[in-house]
């Protein structure tokens, strides 16, 4: 997507975050454009959720800098928070309240609310508004807060694992949302997760992120074009996994191994020729195994 | 609620309902009762001296031997001496509570509820709202206490100086426990010293040193600006994750995984292991 037809609605340009003496973000460069999703994978722990605090001026930059529709989320808390719809990972919703309630008090924050949109949203999401939050079911909770980041129409929605641990249906919920709100031109979706199957259901961008440094970003078709799977076999069992040079991952046990690579296949399969290997089989691989490729095996 | 100011009110006031309900009720039902109970108790509210009368009767009473009616008359005129005082500062320390709105938190024990940083309100607002409406709350429930109940003893905080040792205990405790998020020993150990030495600086004791009672206003005026210069400074500063992690909690810690290991080591059987976990 061309940046000057769509302006960065987030800039991410160095930013190093430590804690104590474990880096939790190493040097990170991101840029979000307006009006796309964008989908921040990695692993628990890989420093999804410490960018994602950045975004929203929850953490301040250590180095580095951050910027959320050109301003400093911690210089312009207002300007910025007013404009981004927030689901945290940890659903953090007062206990004590009804929906009803949650929803006229942060009605009170946000002076473009959409009642009628709110209504709507309840209704579709089957949640009861005389129901207390604390006596709401996992998947309800994650809803009620969906509901409420959406209910003013942010310029931008920000899910920090918005369907960990949830059911099919309400992550089928979640995900609608998602596309909903992208169908309201000019909208962007910035989410996290470790679910590699919703970002390739609704992402048009994607970054990976592995010990606290972004291992590959780009438009999802692209990352996906410029990874390919190779299925070798050889004419002898290998005891080990055969040296392929310029692959990512390689996998398997004796006579058939499996390649993961993105760089040019001639010459990937001339060396696997020099090994004694020929290609069985060429696929395009899907966004997990290309995650577990760059994370080095490390994932499980 | 159109307003964030007005949606912060009504948070405030929908969870704190029942102890706010209650702390009305009690200066209500101390109005209401005090004057009889002590009527029946014998106590005349009217004259001058009517606390010197409550010590005198208590005094005879204590000396003789124990009966039934002896000893329900001994706790009537305790109450009578001390339940007032008690609730009223027990209901003040329930408001200054309230108003540091400190939540549960899982990772960190009682901390500022990290949602409100998440709402498009500023640091200075929010802080600048808990300090005003908590100062107003303290005072209508002081004023509640002193104008309304009738005690003989109750005088003695009677004025402008009591009040504003209530406002200032408010103020530094915000600035305490918003300051010290991430360390709540030490948060428990200043807080219990700043009770102590502000109720010492408003107490009767204070008399026994002239140099202190004589700039008892300006030091606790000190105490109270103090206290919201750091609570302003706080609560900006844990809204961006500064004084979460400093360095030199980190320095500790290795010495004490060893220490802990170390021990660990020298178990020589699971009831001494046992023993050490409990």
């Amino acid at each position: 997507m061309n940046s000057s037809i769509n302006p960065s609605v987030i800039e991410i340009s160095g930013l190093t975050r430590k804690f104590g003496d474990q880096l939790a973000l190493n040097n990170v460069s991101l840029q979000v454009s307006r009006g796309r999703v964008f989908g921040l994978v990695g692993e628990n722990g890989a420093g999804k959720t410490t960018l994602i605090k950045h975004v929203l001026g929850l953490l301040k930059a250590e180095s580095g800098s951050v910027r959320v529709f050109g301003l400093d989320p911690v210089a312009a808390p207002v300007a910025v928070l007013s404009r981004i719809g927030f689901l945290s990972e940890n659903r953090d919703l007062p206990p004590w309240m009804r929906v009803d309630e949650l929803l006229r008090y942060t009605r009170a924050f946000y002076p473009q609310w959409d009642t009628a949109f709110a209504e709507e949203l309840c209704n579709q999401f089957g949640l009861d508004p005389a129901a207390k939050i604390k006596n709401l079911s996992r998947g309800e909770n994650a809803k009620a807060g969906l509901l409420i980041a959406l209910a003013f129409r942010p310029e931008l929605l920000l899910l920090d694992e918005p369907s960990s641990g949830l059911d099919p249906l309400v992550r089928r919920d979640i995900l609608e949302a998602i596309i909903r709100m992208v169908a309201d031109e000019g909208r962007t979706v910035f989410f996290s997760t470790h679910l590699l199957d919703e970002v390739e259901r609704v992402a048009d961008d994607v970054a990976m992120m592995f010990d606290g440094q972004v291992v590959l970003k780009g438009p999802l078709d692209e990352v996906k074009e410029n990874h390919h799977r190779l299925v070798l076999r050889f004419d002898s069992p290998q005891a080990a996994a055969p040296k392929v040079p310029g692959v990512l991952s390689i996998t398997g046990s004796r006579q058939e191994w499996t390649v993961i690579y993105n760089g040019s296949r001639p010459e990937t399969v001339a060396a696997a020729a020099r090994l004694g290997g020929r290609v069985v089989l060429e696929e395009t691989p899907s966004l997990d195994e290309i995650s577990v490729a760059r994370a080095g095996g490390k994932v499980a | 609620m159109n307003s964030p100011a007005a949606a912060l009110t009504w948070e405030i006031w929908h969870r704190h309902q029942k102890r706010l309900l209650g702390i009305i009720f009690l200066i209500l039902g101390f109005a209401l009762f005090y004057p009889m109970l002590c009527a029946r108790m014998g106590v005349k509210l009217d004259t001058p001296n009517a606390l010197d009368e409550l010590a005198t009767t208590f005094v005879p009473a204590m000396e003789q031997g124990p009966s039934l009616s002896r000893i329900t008359q001994i706790i009537g005129l305790l109450f009578l001496l001390l339940g007032p005082l008690t609730c009223m500062a027990g209901s003040l320390l329930c408001v200054i509570w309230i108003f540091t709105v400190a939540q549960i938190d899982p990772k960190k024990g009682f901390s500022f509820p990290a949602r409100l940083f998440a709402l498009p309100v500023s640091s200075t607002f929010l802080a600048s709202w808990l300090m005003a409406v908590g100062a107003a709350a303290v005072m209508v429930v002081y004023l509640g206490w002193t104008r309304l109940v009738r005690v003989p003893h109750l005088d003695v905080f009677d004025g402008y100086t009591s009040c504003l040792v209530w406002v200032s205990l408010l103020v530094v405790s915000q600035a305490i426990l918003w300051a010290l998020d991430a360390f709540p020993v030490v948060r428990v150990l200043l807080l219990t010293a700043v009770v102590f030495g502000i109720g010492f600086l408003a107490g009767p004791s204070v008399h026994d040193y002239p140099l202190l009672e004589r700039n008892q206003s300006i030091l606790l005026t000190a105490f109270l600006l103090t206290g919201c210069g750091v609570a302003y400074t706080a609560l900006g500063k844990i809204r961006h994750g500064a004084w979460q992690r400093w360095t030199w909690k980190w320095r500790i810690a290795p010495t004490t995984a060893g220490a802990t290991q170390w021990i660990m080591r020298a178990f020589r059987s699971p009831a001494q292991a046992q023993l050490w976990f409990e």
